[in-house]
């Protein structure tokens, strides 16, 4: 239902009983004052027509009354009697305050019996009907109380009838009341039309996949310029989420488009290394173990990859950390005994040592064992044929330190404070990137989600040396 | 001598196939199922259980958890789930090794050798490493058959390599442990007793220097 529509009918429903109720105690007390002016016409009248209707009470009254002298139905000149009191000066037909109509008197006895032929029969005294009609009729009795005009009947109307209160007499109040409706109309027009002007700009931003604003509607002080702000509050809430979808949508596809690039390239020269293992041996040439050596360390590679990939997006937004109680020397051996082979294929030679004690922390085992995995690897791939890489784990009183020492090219000075960033390759000597700058990244962050301190320094005598140390747990007893 | 039985419970045909053939290739029996429910668990008489948590029907860690209510046999875990909370779940269940694929053949083989070794590794009093014979007890030395004179920290450094042979030694450990030292030059003066030693020993071969780490006695030949 329109606003329009909807006032209309509140209105209605509202107004109509009042007005119902207004004309009927207007009527009433209208028809009322009609009684009371009708009785005391009669009371002062008839003290001058007593005799005349007890001198013929059949043929008295029964037609509208004129002056008393002519009140037995004569339409002679008026006499020197005078009219009836409240009689209008001109002999209209309007007795001042009891209606439209003259009175029409019928003389009754004292039992309610008339000899007026075109008398009503009277079994009691007339009352006040419910709902107020224009005729009003009153029983008078008068003061002598015997004979046959004991009591009179007189009938009247009101002047005007019960619609009369609808229409006031004067029409100034017609005025006002078209005053009221204007300025209501105005101002529902107005806010009609304002309602129509915001709707329509919500539903162009929405068509527009809110890139428009809703338009503020002037900055109005009232509840639409405050809906209207809402709706410019939500609609730059909605604008600003659609963009940071993008913006995370755009990031995602560079990720996509980034790990598939760092995936595909070690999966190609795999994939040709091993299209050329295969010419060989279908030509019967023996295997040439350097290639075989270059497709395993690929292989490898597209290990190590996956594995960051999978971890850097671990340790994004909120990490998921476990943390227990383990002894390092653990995963020293394993990160040792895994990259063992992969060193002895590229001509490294990785070694390393533990203390004899345990040396227990409590971080997350698989987050630790990846920055080591990280760093070792890293020291591995970046090194040169005969080259070395030491893992080393120490303990001194509450700290441990594990070393990865590499004669590798190190890292130019200049590179040295952003390579634990996300996305950063070394330029000149570490060319190949470790699923996008991941490597590095990943055990900085390990390092500072389980409070430990990782340093990276080229060694006096060339290559890099990392340190990634912490505390250690108190042994059990 | 007594070879070695392992159980292999992995159901990639391939990935199977070649653990088998490595184990074997290193010396070792191998009993391979496909399944959990193949496997006998009342009649379990293996040296290991190696367990791929992924299998048809069981759920690796179900299996394992039945399988230490009657054995405590040394159990290593296989998983492609490199994550903290199922490897915290697999050794709370009993698990005494866990690895992640991908994994290198060789490194499977050196997990299983360090599982298998382990009980072994009480310390001996008698260290021989080729011609050099260490009595721990006795604190002496003696290289084929002919006593040699060690000093004190000498000894004690020479003892803190036997004790683990084939395993290098940090310097920083020794420097700690052996000369408890914190002097800045504790690693030049470590070099220099190694150095004495070595003369001593008439054999350069025998204390080899491990690069970027410390030393090492050679493994018995």
């Amino acid at each position: 239902m329109k606003l329009r529509t909807r006032l209309l009918f509140a209105s209605a429903l509202t107004t109509l009983p009042i007005l119902l109720a207004l004309l009927w105690l207007d009527a009433r007390s209208r028809q009322q004052a009609t009684r009371d002016d009708l009785a005391h016409l009669v009371a002062n009248d008839m003290r001058d027509r007593r005799e005349l209707c007890e001198a013929d009470p059949a043929h008295f009254g029964g037609a509208p009354m004129g002056p008393p002298h002519h009140a037995m139905g004569d339409h002679g000149p008026p006499d020197d009697h005078g009219p009836p009191r409240g009689h209008p000066p001109d002999g209209g037909p309007r007795f001042n305050g009891i209606g439209g109509s003259p009175p029409v008197f019928f003389a009754f006895d004292a039992q309610l019996h008339s000899t007026n032929p075109n008398a009503p029969t009277l079994s009691e005294p007339p009352s006040a009907p419910l709902w107020p009609r224009r005729e009003v009729s009153v029983l008078v009795d008068m003061p002598w109380r015997e004979g046959p005009c004991a009591k009179i009947l007189a009938f009247g109307s009101t002047n005007p009838d019960w619609v009369g209160g609808l229409l006031p007499q004067s029409p100034i109040w017609l005025l006002a009341i078209g005053g009221v409706w204007l300025a209501l109309a105005l101002t529902l027009g107005s806010t009609v039309r304002r309602l129509r002007a915001l709707t329509a700009s919500v539903k162009a931003s929405a068509a527009n996949n809110y890139t428009g604003e809703v338009m503020a509607l002037g900055g109005g002080t009232d509840e639409i310029g405050d809906l209207a702000r809402a709706f410019g509050d939500a609609s730059a809430t909605v604008r600003k989420q659609l963009a940071e979808t993008e913006s995370r949508e755009q990031a995602l596809r560079d990720y996509v488009a980034n790990t598939t690039h760092d995936v595909m390239i070690p999966l190609t020269v795999l994939r040709a290394h091993l299209a050329s293992l295969e010419e060989a041996a279908a030509a019967g040439t023996p295997v040439d173990k350097a290639l075989l050596a270059q497709a395993i360390t690929e292989a490898d590679y597209l290990g190590a990859l996956t594995t960051n990939l999978g971890v850097a997006s671990k340790l994004d937004g909120e990490p998921q950390v476990v943390r227990t109680r383990f002894d390092l020397r653990g995963l020293i051996e394993r990160v040792l005994a895994r990259h063992a082979t992969i060193a002895r294929q590229g001509g490294v030679l990785l070694d390393g040592a533990v203390p004899e004690e345990p040396v227990e922390i409590e971080a997350d085992v698989t987050l630790v064992e990846q920055a080591v995995n990280n760093l070792v690897a890293n020291a591995i791939r970046y090194n040169k044929r005969d080259g070395h890489v030491a893992l080393v784990l120490d303990c001194s009183g509450d700290r441990f330190v594990i070393t990865v020492a590499d004669d590798g090219p190190g890292i130019p000075t200049s590179e040295m404070s952003k390579i634990t960033q996300r996305g950063v390759r070394g330029s000149a000597s570490r060319t190949r990137g470790d699923g996008q700058g991941l490597g590095l990244a990943i055990v900085q962050r390990v390092a500072s989600l389980m409070q430990m301190d990782l340093a990276l320094q080229n060694a006096e005598a060339g290559g890099l040396e990392a340190k990634l140390s912490g505390r250690v747990l108190a042994s059990e007893v | 001598m007594v070879v070695d039985r392992i159980l292999l419970v992995e159901d990639d045909q391939q990935l199977g196939q070649q653990t088998v053939e490595r184990l074997e290739r290193a010396g070792y029996a191998i009993d391979w199922k496909k399944t959990a429910d193949s496997v006998a668990l009342d009649k379990l008489d293996y040296s290991l259980v190696i367990l791929d948590l992924m299998l048809p029907g069981t759920y690796g860690l179900d299996f394992l958890k039945q399988l230490r209510t009657t054995s405590e046999v040394p159990v290593l875990v296989l998983s492609a789930r490199n994550d903290s909370s199922d490897k915290v779940r697999a050794l709370k269940l009993g698990a005494d090794d866990y690895m992640t694929k991908p994994y290198w053949p060789d490194e499977l083989v050196e997990r299983v050798k360090a599982r298998l070794r382990r009980p072994q590794m009480a310390r001996s009093k008698q260290i021989v490493v080729g011609p050099l014979a260490i009595d721990v007890d006795a604190r002496s030395v003696a290289i084929d058959g002919g006593p040699v004179d060690l000093a004190p920290t000498e000894m004690e450094i020479l003892l803190a390599l036997a004790r683990r042979p084939g395993a290098a030694v940090s310097r920083a450990w020794l420097v700690e442990n052996v000369l408890a030292s914190e002097s800045e030059n504790a690693i030049r003066t470590l070099d220099v007793h190694v150095s004495r030693m070595r003369k001593k020993l008439g054999r350069a071969d025998l204390i080899e220097t491990v690069w970027g780490v410390g030393y090492r006695l050679a493994k018995a030949t």
